[in-house]
């Protein structure tokens, strides 16, 4: 069954020095159980894509599209409606747990706080739940930790109170924005381990967003590529690693230390100023005078592998 | 802690030190003979003769060299003596404490003043950034900081004293003679304070965690309560702290004004009747407030901020 599907999702900001266009146009479908990655450089509208879907963006921002959860818009939710679902329905584990977690209250009182606010727990309850989430990501001696504040948890450490926050009303999807970035490798693979397994416990769902193919594939199901705030590519993990087909696609592959290293020429565009046509063109290899003018569709491939080219049209 | 607060002391004991040496060295070098004001005040007019007055200057030690003097007079102070006033022949120090909880009274009802204005408009300002009453609040504070304190307590002296005659133009007695100093004195901080609290606060709300504790479906008044206020706070704390110094070492604008008999008062009198004894006294006074409410700022820090804390457990 379909859980969140996204129908041509635009998200602009708007700017002194112009319009930032971060998403434009996504579509998406994330299935009951699945863990969708999307995948792309830095400034690819990908976290912006995160934070529409939750509707945590900035009051200079505008939103357009379908964002349907259980086949509910969360685009034209009310404020206070909108409140009930985050947390609770949908949550986010946010990247950097030092600067996302409050400094001044303790691990505790911000993990208790999703129970308070939707599951009107009292306070020595949600204490009591709290210490047993802290158990179940394996923070050591957790009612002593929960009365810790964030910057005394090591960064591990801290990612898990993040992980134990987002899932303590148990929702149905989870953001998960570079739940490993910034944490050394042995850590991210217990992070990656931890959150293998509480999506095997919890049946949820996950969106999630990375710029490290290792991590996606270690966790998902299907990835989406996504440049310049499109999605380009989109396929199951297995075919996407054995047959990528975007020249994007293949660019970020081959700068993988175990496929060569190639580095990709270019950045990404502004997104201010975004290039006409396919806006890979002016780093394409392939690129020809129709990719300037025109904008490829998506194109049908197999039957779950669909990529933005016009080389397979 | 104790390490830190010791450390704060000695440090403290020297800017003391350099605000009397300061004040001593301003003193001698201002136009006016002392010896002069002395003889004049305590013996009148006709006293004014030239050997009277030379008596006088070697009775007061005023002819020793200035170094002299001042060493005198920290030897005295080391025992407790701030010496007597030159003009009435009292006490420094009993003058000063006599004086001292007027201008206590005034501060603290100000500072009373100034919060309840500048705590919810800074908060309601910043949670509400470029409404209309936004806008309006910080054109308000914008006025509120460059009004020269006098000029505001004029204006409210003559509403409210002279036309419409619900509170005593000044003097110092009942409630009512406090509520005019107290608006001036408090509207003012509250500008600065409004100001500082509003930018904190937009800081603030722009955080990381602010976003997370969003993204855990909390309500706005639960996160600016509870995640905004106490981090946005923690620098106001500092600036209140120093404004609070400030009207407790005694308004000399407001009290002279409102001649409230409060240490600024004090101050300006004797600096009038070039009484060097209790000039000295006021600015140390003056100055060792001030130093003591900077030090209870910082240790306050350590007691609002857990990162202070945890450095100082390590």
């Amino acid at each position: 069954m379909t859980l969140l599907s996204i129908r041509d999702l635009r998200t602009y900001f708007y700017t002194e020095d112009g319009v930032v266009r971060a998403v434009n146009g996504i579509d998406l479908n994330l299935e009951e159980g699945e863990t969708l990655g999307i995948i792309g450089e830095t400034g690819c509208g990908k976290t912006m894509l995160g934070l529409s879907i939750l509707r945590l963006l900035s009051e200079n921002t505008k939103v357009e599209g379908e964002v349907l959860y259980r086949g509910t818009d969360l685009i034209r939710l009310s404020k206070a409606e909108m409140r009930k679902i985050r947390g609770k329905e949908i949550s986010m584990i946010f990247q950097n747990s030092l600067s996302s977690m409050n400094p001044v209250l303790t691990v505790g009182k911000q993990l208790a706080e999703p129970l308070e606010m939707h599951q009107h727990m009292k306070k020595q309850a949600a204490k009591q739940k709290v210490i047993e989430m802290l158990k179940a990501v394996k923070i050591p001696s957790p009612s002593d930790r929960a009365a810790e504040y964030p910057h005394e948890f090591s960064g591990g450490m801290r990612q898990r109170a993040m992980i134990a926050m987002g899932l303590a009303c148990t929702p149905s999807l989870i953001i998960a924005d570079e739940p490993t970035t910034g944490l050394d490798v042995t850590i991210q693979a217990q992070i990656i381990e931890l959150i293998k397994e509480v999506l095997e416990h919890s049946g949820a769902s996950m969106l999630l967003i990375t710029h490290d193919l290792g991590v996606a594939s270690e966790l998902c199901n299907s990835i989406a590529v996504m440049y310049a705030g499109e999605i380009i590519e989109y396929a199951g993990i297995i075919e996407l690693f054995k047959n990528p087909r975007h020249p994007y696609t293949r660019g970020f592959f081959g700068s993988l230390p175990n496929r060569g290293l190639k580095p990709m020429p270019g950045t990404c565009p502004s997104m201010i100023n975004l290039p006409g046509g396919c806006k890979f063109h002016p780093r394409c290899p392939h690129a020809s005078s129709r990719c300037e003018k025109e904008k490829p569709d998506m194109l049908k491939l197999g039957e779950k592998h669909y990529v933005r080219c016009f080389l397979y049209d | 802690m104790l390490k830190f607060i010791l450390k704060r002391m000695a440090l403290m004991l020297i800017v003391i030190l350099g605000v009397t040496v300061l004040t001593f060295l301003i003193m001698h070098f201002t136009p006016g003979d002392p010896a002069e004001m002395i003889a004049l005040s305590r013996h009148g007019a006709e006293s004014l003769t030239p050997e009277n007055i030379e008596r006088i200057r070697v009775e007061e030690g005023l002819n020793a060299p200035v170094y002299i003097q001042y060493l005198k007079w920290l030897q005295h102070l080391l025992h407790g003596d701030l010496g007597y006033s030159l003009i009435n022949g009292e006490p420094v120090l009993s003058e000063i404490l006599n004086r001292f909880p007027a201008t206590f009274k005034l501060a603290v009802t100000s500072m009373i003043v100034a919060l309840i204005i500048a705590i919810p408009l800074g908060i309601i300002t910043a949670s509400k950034q470029y409404s209309l009453f936004d806008n309006l609040s910080m054109m308000g504070a914008m006025i509120g900081v460059a009004m020269p304190s006098f000029w505001f307590a004029l204006l409210l002296i003559h509403l409210f004293a002279l036309c419409l005659g619900w509170f005593p133009v000044c003097g110092s007695g009942s409630f009512e003679y406090i509520v005019l100093p107290a608006l001036t004195l408090g509207t003012g901080i509250s500008a600065v304070l409004t100001r500082f609290i509003r930018s904190n606060m937009l800081d603030v709300l722009r955080q990381d965690y602010i976003r997370t504790a969003r993204a855990k479906g909390l309500t706005e008044k639960l996160i600016i309560i509870k995640h905004a206020l106490k981090n946005a706070f923690i620098p106001v704390i500092t600036v209140i702290g120093i404004q609070f110094g400030r009207v407790l070492e005694g308004s000399v604008i407001v009290e002279t004004i409102f001649a409230w008999p409060g240490i600024g008062k004090l101050l300006v009198d004797s600096i009038y009747s070039r009484d060097f004894a209790m000039i000295q006294g006021c600015v140390l006074f003056v100055a060792v407030i001030f130093v003591l409410v900077n030090l209870f700022v910082d240790v306050s820090y350590t007691y609002l901020d857990p990162r202070i804390r945890y450095e100082e457990r390590r």
